[in-house]
């Protein structure tokens, strides 16, 4: 065995050992440090002696040291964190740090040993790695934002359930706080029709035309602080500050320049808006825009197919349609119902005489004296030429009856554009559907007594009713 | 308001770990921990309260065994969400003339629920807090805006660079290896994207108009060298709320419940009782 020489004693190892070693108190007070750290660092042993190992770090460091380092170090008695140590010059060092807590022999914690690590050659590499990743993770977290409201989108069957998928995907991908879906309704007001709205008197109308701001210029609308939206409007300002919300953005849904509505979002903190915060916010308005108009199309269609165009009443596919659910409902709740049959009576000269166009003019008035004599949740149709079909739940003999003498009587009054000599008036017949009967008609069954019990309206004189006696 | 159904009480306690303790007979002192930590940081603290106080912890959503699920970006964009989960607490355990002992950035958010809901609060000490971090103008409060962002880096560094995976080959604790990577993961737990918008959102807060709101009375406790808030700073939540009494206590650092828990524990009880 030999002697260790001189440069290798365990001082030189210490003081010139390839990391920086310092010993503090338990309470972070420097009281040893090596060569190393005050080469990297350029200062001398008295500028670190007797000061708090903090004060060696930058202000970030500082921050994490103070909030993280030391309340594990306590915790655990050992600690290994990545942090910037301030040289000299004012440049910062990038370091690993290890730190353990040296306890006495009653198990007393005595002090604090911690190595650095020179990470500079690491560090900003490991850095773009990081901003490239969160990058990534950002744009899927929007890519994953618009697919999901898509599908979302897709699978909506109504304008409550589009407007409450919009409201939801774009409080998650914008992580506001609160966000409403507003829809221009028939006189051209925003409506809520999704989601909420925590300040009511502010957006869907008010003072401030936010709405309307965005769907004219087609543009996001972001205002990011309260500082922002005093500018704009105070009290809008005062009103978000007691709401405890910072900020918001109101984008516009829009479809090939038809403008269907208007989201707001509501954000707790403030927020500073990018192209790409945008840019999403105007492709889910615009998805959103297309899905709404695709279903207000289909609904269209739908009614076309089941209504008669000329008086707007539920066609003849629709009256079985109705009177088959009027009778399932009349069994469900053991309750009678009635079909009321109504023929016009000298229609026909109506129309050989004067024509087809005072003919329907003379239809859509009696469509009117119909939906005028039947209650208000009865259904009215019309069943083909001058036929029209009433259906009323929930009435008897009586009740029923009453209905068509009141619409005999409405249909009996005199038409405008008929000259006096040409009359319209009704038969009607009238047939109850009683749910305790063994032999409870079918849909067509009672569609067919009404008619029968019309026919006898009409051989006893016309303008008439007749209850189908069973 | 009624009392609330089990099932809230169920996920209030399981979103925010919350532990009832100590003397169910006793005052409630409810401890929330600040930001970097999770209810352990009251380790030294807590015990002595038992006896007499019913003591309640939590976790802040994000931090220690909180339930990660209920994380809702939104919601905790500031700092009134993390005050409805303290309002939360205390409603469903139906908590009243209760004592909340905040550290740090929770020193504010009890100020927030204290303002909200004035009835359930007896008493609030608030150790180091601070209603903005960043100076403005006239107001001192210890950093500039690019401390600010250089601390995000540094937690960007921490908890999702290369740290974790350079740990194990650094000069370790050789006499216990068990404290490698998964040191983060056995104390103070915290979820690193949810730590880093809890930075973001507590150290860019601007809380000092509230201040003047607080009704509660309150202990103010200052440690004499407290970089991440600083006398002056105390100094200022003293003189902006109303009935508030200011104690700068001998313990140095921002963590007096750590480094001299004896001190803290004794000033809480010596207002208290």
């Amino acid at each position: 065995m030999t002697e260790p020489r001189g440069d290798e004693s365990f001082e030189a190892l210490y003081h010139s050992a390839p990391c920086g070693l310092i010993s503090t108190t338990i309470d972070g007070t420097v009281t040893e440090v090596n060569e190393t750290f005050l080469t990297w660092t350029g200062r001398t042993r008295a500028e670190i002696l007797g000061y708090p190992f903090r004060a060696l770090l930058d202000a970030g460091s500082r921050l994490f040291y103070e909030t993280r380092q030391v309340p594990i170090l306590h915790l655990s008695g050992a600690v290994e964190v990545s942090l910037a140590v301030q040289k000299v010059d004012g440049e910062t060092l990038p370091v690993l740090i290890s730190s353990t807590v040296i306890s006495d022999s009653e198990q007393r914690p005595t002090a604090v040993r911690t190595a650095l690590f020179d990470a500079s050659a690491r560090q900003e590499y490991e850095r773009q790695l990081l901003l490239a990743r969160r990058a990534a993770e950002q744009s899927e977290t929007r890519a994953a934002a618009l697919r999901d409201a898509s599908s979302a989108f897709a699978s909506s069957a109504s304008e409550r359930g589009l407007a409450d998928a919009l409201a939801d995907a774009v409080r998650v991908a914008f992580a506001a706080v609160e966000a409403g879906v507003f829809l221009l309704d028939d006189d051209n007001e925003f409506r809520l029709a999704g989601g909420t709205n925590p300040l009511e008197e502010w957006i869907a109308v008010g003072p401030v035309d936010l709405g309307g701001t965005a769907l004219r210029s087609r543009e996001v609308l972001t205002l990011g602080d309260l500082s922002q939206v005093r500018e704009l409007a105070t009290g809008l300002a005062d009103a978000m500050e007691a709401a405890h919300l910072a900020g918001l953005s109101v984008a516009p849904m829009l479809e090939d320049g038809v403008a269907v509505g208007i989201f707001v979002c509501w954000f707790a903190g403030q927020r500073s808006f990018d192209d790409q915060f945008v840019e999403l916010q105007k492709a889910l308005g615009r998805q959103a825009a297309q899905t709404l108009l695709r279903l207000r199309l289909q609904r269209q269609l739908e009614r076309l197919a089941l209504h008669d165009q000329l008086t707007g009443l539920a066609n003849r596919i629709l009256i079985q349609e109705e009177v088959n659910r009027a009778i399932a409902a009349s069994r469900r709740n053991s309750r009678a119902m009635a079909v009321i049959f109504i023929d016009l009576d000298g229609f026909k000269a109506v129309n050989d005489e004067l024509g087809h166009v005072t003919g329907d003019a003379v239809l859509r008035q009696v469509a009117e004296r119909l939906r005028a004599g039947v209650r208000q949740h009865d259904t009215v149709g019309r069943f083909g030429g001058d036929e029209f079909i009433a259906i009323c739940a929930d009435v008897d003999d009586e009740a029923a009856t009453t209905i068509a003498e009141r619409i005999r009587s409405l249909i009996a009054q005199p038409f405008d554009g008929l000259p006096g000599a040409l009359t319209v008036t009704a038969s009607l017949g009238v047939a109850v559907a009683r749910p305790s009967e063994n032999d409870a008609p079918t849909g067509d069954g009672l569609l067919s007594i009404a008619d029968d019990a019309m026919y006898r309206s009409k051989s006893t004189g016309k303008n008439h009713v007749t209850l189908a006696l069973r | 308001m009624e009392a609330s159904s089990t099932r809230e009480k169920i996920d209030v306690a399981r979103r925010n770990n919350v532990n009832l303790l100590g003397n169910p007979a006793g005052r409630p002192t409810m401890f929330a921990h600040g930001f970097g930590c999770s209810q352990e940081a009251w380790r030294d603290v807590a015990p002595e309260f038992l006896d007499d106080y019913l003591v309640v912890l939590f976790d802040h959503v994000g931090a220690g065994h909180s339930d990660l699920a209920a994380y809702d970006h939104g919601k905790y964009d500031s700092l009134h969400g993390y005050a409805d989960d303290v309002r939360e607490i205390l409603e469903t355990h139906d908590l009243r003339d209760v004592v909340f002992v905040g550290h740090s950035v929770s020193a504010i958010i009890g100020v927030l629920a204290a303002i909200r809901d004035p009835a359930r609060f007896a008493q609030l000490v608030l150790v180091g807090p601070s209603p903005r971090y960043v100076n403005d103008n006239d107001y001192v409060g210890g950093f500039e805006r690019h401390d600010i962002d250089s601390f995000l880096e540094a937690l960007d560094a921490n908890y999702l660079g290369w740290s974790s995976a350079m740990a194990p080959v650094m000069m370790g604790n050789p006499d216990r290896p068990e404290l490698g990577e998964a040191l983060t993961d056995s104390f103070c737990r915290t979820d690193p994207a949810i730590a880093r918008h809890f930075a973001r959102v507590t150290f860019l807060s601007d809380n000092r108009a509230d201040l003047r709101k607080v009704s509660t009375p309150t202990l103010i406790l200052q440690s004499s060298d407290d970089v991440i808030a600083p006398l002056a700073v105390g100094a200022f939540v003293h003189r902006e709320i109303p009935n508030s009494e200011l104690v700068v206590l001998t313990s140095t650092g921002h963590l007096p419940g750590l480094s001299s828990p004896d001190e803290l524990v004794r000033t809480i009880k010596a207002q208290l009782s």
